[in-house]
């Protein structure tokens, strides 16, 4: 039997299908991109694979795990193309989705004609079926069986692939919701069944059930594919394990998929996150804003401690209007908080009514691409400025894999420049620094507007195209170091290679922290750690290898918006709600300047099991000669608006650069996946993992 | 160049900050309607009282009140007095304010030993005594009734708490701890807010900020003189009438406007409005205003920043006594009769200038409070529930079901769960109202149906701001939408049938209370509706199968939902004879 000596990391994106191949035993890495096939999306997965494990001169049998991130879910929402859907609730709510909940902000607010996001299930779909629970889990009406039968028989006509059943107070008592699930198979006996009381018990009855209601929508398509994905690696000779990344940064098990699909949302962005995690702990930088900027967007993450932030508040298909979250959908699951903006290499760049020039956020994603690509794109992008000002080599795109044309990039431009009066130069600036700016607001969002200043951190920049625009992003916040990790624009496959399995639990329990009944707060904490525990043996994970984080959200009684406040490990005891309760006061002071000195309460009870994988571990780099000319490639125009326009910048082939390597801008590092540019006034070093450093001189 | 990009950042750090203090405000509020619908508002200004930036993420009903009131603070406290470490109380209606409840804070931010801005905040605090519990007492007469009134005044002096003020706001509230809390996160937001400032002024210098906000204010003025001079100029006149003012029986009153577009200037002449109610209808005079701003704006580029640059090119005539400016004793709680009365006199004056940004009238405000009957020390709980009649049809499309004018901030619906989790109370029904937008060519949206039981003894204080008895009109032909309405255990013998306006009015622990709350008024002749849209109307349950005959002339299958063409034709061509 061959020995399983190989970790692989894929991530499927809009534009690229990333495979990282890890070798445990010589710590280096293999790599593979290439163009994602939107319609089956399993082909470049194994093409792909093949390409990389041939690089390692490795065979499937000793692959020990393969990691997928997969934009999937987020797709099947955006483009609305998920499973159709049947809606069952509590008798009198059945409109809450087409009456829907959703904030009007900014401009918007002005706007007599504007539209709010479609309902998630139609009115046609919905079944009202009557039953009631109270807050503390009692029946006060019990559920009509026979009702709801009949009322199957309806919505059987209509043939939903899927039923999400979500009742009022079912966190509190499933009984309700189990019944009716029994039901369900029974006279739709096909459909896939997400119960709310087991998707995500917490209370606020519209944002569990729009998880629920996601749950279901993205269900059927998310385990098929997994389960034929797994199907067709097993038929590649794969011995080990096959995972999915989950939205919070864990990964689950594939068979765990059916069971929990919308954590699947989210999963790519969440690699990346963690790959810039683990990388700024290799390099001692615990604070980092990670920036991914791939080909149809960008996002910051923030990483404080050595830990990114998690919010429970995500909007799935949401966009950022004036900073704020609008539109979308409420999914309450833990997702790894990004900001995002639609401004990738792929944004297509136009102007508008008023005459002004726009990036985004419209994408020429993989097909038809950037205008340079020549697949048949038109419209001029990002990735065309970035071509016209120099910062990209028409010779060396993809490593010299694949060919872009210039010309075609200043054809498509041109029209923006007769539109502007201004020289297609002059308009590739302006495309290049109003895609530095939509980005800067995405930094701005997880920094600023949380209180945070973005100055005590180092940004740490992935994705293809975002080390050709960090180090312009880091300055409009006097962000100090840009650090760039090797091979960039495979970071977020890297990042699947060093994550652990996470199983995540909530439930919610309303108690005054003054009258904390600490038996049952430990009794509730035990049965969520037990479930977690559970979930993870079910996937393969040594119980040794099980570490288990609790978290309880606490409010000012009165009070309306929780924090999530860690508590320490051990016993649950008098001690931890005094520790939970001062945790609380103390985050809150941070947060909001002032320190009341009100009752608490305690509100949802959290419980998150990690389960520690083997990984691979990075390389270290010896130091070499010190002189980068070694990697030196040739001097090329570049423009740098500081240097007052195009002037000679180095160009560096990065592969060759050796740690403690320093360089002075303007300067260009290429390698296969990706660009860097130093501008005028900064400069490189390389540390031995061959990061990149880039700092103002 | 250069500068433009930093004014476009001054601008993104302006709104950061205000939008941050209005984050902050309601995330550690208490009162319900805050927390649970983010009622809150908040700003910056310059010692001027003008205007820099606006959270926008806040409902736009408030808006304006931040913009007087700062100039109406320093009259009192001259910014030359202001010590740093102040922090200022107000909510007089007649000086900027606009109810008892809803509440402002102003705290200067100090640079070199000067104010040099202010940073504010806005939120309806849960109780501040007045006839009703939770405040909006509907038959309130006068503003004595409607709870504290505050002047100017200091909470803060020069860091310094001054307890007295917190003692007389204390024995004033029914609920004292949660009325302190909510004006404790305003002054924790508006500290945050002036730590940015400070921030601001360090990086850029207090000469280059100032420069930079002057520049900022100017832009936004040429934009907005731009767009005003797209109208064409003309003076165009409108009204509308509102029903009642839940105090006097059988009497109506009209708000009128005309509006000259004048070039790149627009003024706003309110004379001939009716003078002031005895009813608490009345809208304090920055209220009136915030209507008339966000009505002006849906017809220019809504991308226009909002700060004082959009006030500059408007002026207005706003007769004292009269509905839109009222003078002491005025009560002014059930203001948004009047607010959205001003906002279609002024959608129906400029839809004559620009047709195509035309809308029919929409539902209006319903806010009931409920309040536990046992009213002893420490045993009351109340709580408050807005819910907001839906948009009218627009020139080129139906109006949004469940979606309410803009001006609202949307649809940020309360949980019901966190609701029934806090108080003895059990929802039973929250439903569209089927067949209550009103039939057009393009349909009004549709209005609500939402249905609570007391569990325990209690009052309930119902205030619909309007439009039950008059429902929002049609326009262009079309009809209007159904009126709302309150009524105590719908269906039973024991049923009550509510006037619109109706303070403290007892619950049996048992009773449920009903609210329907109208539609939007329909655009253009509803037999000049497509009948597939009827007839999909009719499948989504939007509207019923007798609806569509009676009121589009469409013939629905009841099974198929298909439309039975010839039928239709012939049942429309005999309406078109005899309408």
């Amino acid at each position: 039997m061959a020995k399983a000596s190989y970790f692989v990391g894929v991530d499927i994106g809009g534009t690229f299908t990333d495979v990282v191949v890890a070798e445990a035993a010589t710590h280096r890495l293999y790599t593979a991109k290439t163009l994602t096939t939107p319609d089956h999306p399993a082909q470049a997965v194994i093409a792909a694979m093949r390409q990389a494990l041939d690089a390692a001169q490795a065979t499937p049998a000793e692959v020990q795990r393969v990691v997928h991130a997969t934009t999937l879910a987020t797709n099947l929402i955006l483009e609305r193309k998920g499973s159709k859907v049947a809606y069952i609730t509590t008798k009198g709510f059945g409109d809450m989705f087409v009456i829907g909940k959703e904030r009007i902000v900014g401009a918007d607010r002005y706007n007599v004609m504007i539209e709010k996001s479609p309902p998630l299930v139609s009115r046609r779909l919905t079944l009202e079926v009557e039953e009631r629970m109270d807050r503390r889990g009692q029946v006060v009406t019990p559920l009509d069986q026979r009702a709801a039968a009949q009322g199957l028989a309806r919505l059987a006509r209509e043939g939903p692939d899927a039923v999400a059943v979500c009742f009022f107070h079912s966190y509190a008592n499933p009984a309700h919701e189990r019944a009716m699930a029994d039901l369900v198979r029974r006279h739709l006996p096909n459909v896939y069944v997400a119960l709310s009381s087991e998707i995500w018990p917490e209370f606020r009855e519209f944002e569990r059930a729009s998880t629920t209601v996601m749950s279901a929508y993205v269900g059927p398509t998310i385990s098929g594919y997994v389960h034929a994905l797994d199907a067709e690696l097993r038929k590649m000779g794969l011995k080990g394990s096959f995972e999915i990344m989950q939205s919070s940064g864990g990964v689950m098990a594939a068979e765990a998929v059916a069971r929990k699909p919308i954590h699947s949302v989210e999963s790519g962005p969440a690699a990346g996150v963690i790959a810039a995690t683990h990388l700024g702990k290799l390099c001692n930088q615990p604070n980092i804003i990670s920036f991914d900027m791939g080909g149809t967007t960008a996002k910051a993450g923030l990483i404080r401690h050595g830990k990114p932030s998690i919010t429970n508040d995500f909007r799935v298909g949401s966009h950022l209007s004036s900073g704020i979250r609008a539109g979308g959908y409420p999914i309450k699951i833990p997702v790894i908080d990004l900001a995002e903006v639609g401004a990738g290499g792929g944004s297509i760049a136009w102007v508008d009514a008023g005459g002004a020039l726009q990036v985004g956020p419209s994408s020429a994603g993989a097909a038809p691409g950037p205008a340079c690509y020549g697949f048949g794109g038109e419209q001029p992008t990002v990735t065309d400025a970035n071509l016209l000002l120099g910062y990209l080599d028409a010779d060396y795109f993809l490593g010299g894999r694949m060919r872009i044309y210039p010309d075609r990039s200043l054809a498509a431009i041109a029209p923006l420049a007769k539109k502007l009066g201004l020289e297609p130069l002059q308009v590739a600036r302006g495309i290049y620094e109003i895609a530095n700016t939509h980005m800067g607001s995405a930094v701005r969002v997880v920094t600023i507007q949380r209180g945070i200043d973005p100055r005590e951190f180092a940004v740490m920049a992935f994705g293809g195209a975002g080390p050709v625009h960090a180090v312009k992003v880091a300055e409009q916040f006097e962000i100090p170091n840009v650090i760039v990790p090797v091979s960039p624009g495979l970071a977020s496959a890297l990042g699947l290679l060093v994550s652990d399995m996470a199983e995540d639990y909530v439930a919610t329990m309303l108690m005054d922290g003054r009258e904390a009944d600490v038996a049952r707060i430990a009794q509730l904490l035990g049965e969520l750690e037990q479930n977690a525990r559970a979930a993870l043996r079910a996937q393969g994970v040594a119980d040794s290898n099980i570490v288990v984080q609790r978290l309880i959200d606490v409010r000012f009684k009165h009070q309306s918006h929780e924090l999530s406040v860690p508590i320490p490990a051990g016993p649950v005891s008098e001690a931890t709600v005094k520790a939970a309760e001062e945790g609380f006061r103390s985050l809150y002071h941070e947060l909001y300047g002032v320190l009341p000195n009100d009752p608490c309460q305690f509100v949802n009870f959290r419980v998150r099991a990690s389960g520690v994988v083997p990984k691979p571990e990075l390389s270290r780099a010896a130091p070499g000669d010190g002189n980068p000319r070694r990697a030196l490639r040739g001097v090329r125009k570049a423009y740098f608006a500081e240097a007052g326009g195009f002037i000679d910048t180095e160009i560096y082939d990065r592969t060759r650069l050796r740690a403690a390597d320093q360089l002075t801008g303007p300067a260009i590092l290429e390698e296969p996946d990706s660009t860097t540019v130093c501008p005028p006034g900064y400069a490189t070093k390389v540390d031995e993992y061959l990061n990149l450093h880039i700092y103002r001189k | 160049m250069r500068d433009a990009v930093l004014l476009e950042v001054i601008k993104n750090a302006m709104a950061t900050i205000a939008e941050e203090i209005g984050i902050v405000a309601v995330r550690s509020a208490y009162s319900t309607a805050v927390k649970e619908s983010a009622d809150a508002s908040a700003a910056v200004c310059d010692c001027e009282g003008q205007v820099i930036a606006q959270s926008l993420g806040a409902p736009l009903m408030h808006l304006s009140s931040l913009r007087w009131s700062p100039r109406e603070l320093m009259k009192d406290f001259p910014p030359h007095t202001m010590k740093d470490g102040d922090v200022f109380l107000f909510n007089d209606q007649f000086r900027g304010g606009i109810h008892s409840n809803d509440i402002m804070v102003f705290k200067p931010v100090f640079s070199a030993g000067q104010p040099r801005f202010l940073t504010s905040a806005l939120i309806h605090v849960a109780d501040l005594g007045g006839l009703s519990a939770g405040g909006l007492p509907a038959t309130a007469t006068e503003y004595f009734h409607e709870g504290l009134m505050l002047p100017p005044v200091k909470l803060y002096d020069g860091g310094r708490l001054n307890e007295d003020l917190v003692r007389i706001i204390s024995a004033n509230s029914r609920t004292p701890e949660k009325v302190m809390g909510d004006i404790r996160s305003m002054v924790g937001g508006c500290n945050v807010g002036a730590r940015r400032l400070v921030e601001l002024i360090d990086k850029y210098g207090l000469e280059q900020l100032h420069g930079l906000v002057r520049e900022l204010l100017d832009y936004t003025e040429r934009l907005t003189r731009a767009e005003i001079a797209k109208i064409p100029p003309g003076t165009y006149r409108g009204s509308y009438v509102i029903e009642d003012d839940g105090v006097v029986p059988d009497k109506t009153y009209t708000v009128r406007v005309a509006v000259t577009v004048n070039g790149s200037d627009c003024h706003f002449d309110f004379t001939g409005t009716d003078r002031q109610a005895r009813g608490a209808i009345n809208a304090a005079f920055s209220q009136a205003l915030s209507g008339v701003v966000y009505a002006l704006r849906c017809f220019l580029d809504p991308a226009i920043p909002m700060n004082e640059g959009c006030f500059r090119p408007l002026t207005f005539t706003m007769p004292p006594g009269t509905m839109v400016n009222p003078t002491p004793p005025a009560a002014c709680n059930a203001r948004m009769a009047t607010v959205q009365a001003v906002i279609d006199a002024i959608f129906q004056a400029l839809s004559q200038a620009v047709p195509d940004r035309a809308l029919a009238a929409s539902g209006n405000v319903h806010v009931y409070t409920m309040n536990g009957a046992d009213r002893s020390a420490g045993r009351i709980w109340s709580y408050m529930d807005p819910v907001i009649g839906s948009l009218g049809a627009r020139s080129v499309k139906d109006g949004l079901d469940g979606m309410p004018i803009s001006l609202f901030g949307g649809a940020d619906r309360p949980s019901v769960e966190a609701y029934e989790i806090e108080y003895p109370v059990r929802f039973n029904r929250f439903r569209l109202w089927t067949d209550s937008g009103g039939a057009g060519k393009w349909r009004g949206g549709l209005g609500l149906h939402r249905e609570v039981t007391a569990l325990e003894d209690a009052e309930v204080t119902v205030r619909a701001a309007d439009r039950c008895v008059i429902p929002p009109p049609g326009i262009m032909g079309g009809k209007p939408a159904k009126g709302g309405g309150w009524v105590i255990n719908l269906g039973t013998d024991r049923q009550i049938d509510l006037p619109s306006k109706k303070t403290n009015q007892p619950l049996h622990a048992g009773d449920t209370l009903s609210m329907f709350i109208s539609g939007g008024g329909g655009f253009g002749d509803p037999m000049d509706r497509a009948p597939e849209l009827v007839a999909a109307d009719v499948a989504a349950g939007a509207v019923s199968i007798e609806a569509a005959a009676r009121d589009y002339g469409v013939i629905v299958n009841p099974v198929s939902f298909e439309v039975d063409t010839a039928a239709t034709h012939k049942l429309r061509a005999q309406r078109r004879r005899n309408p």
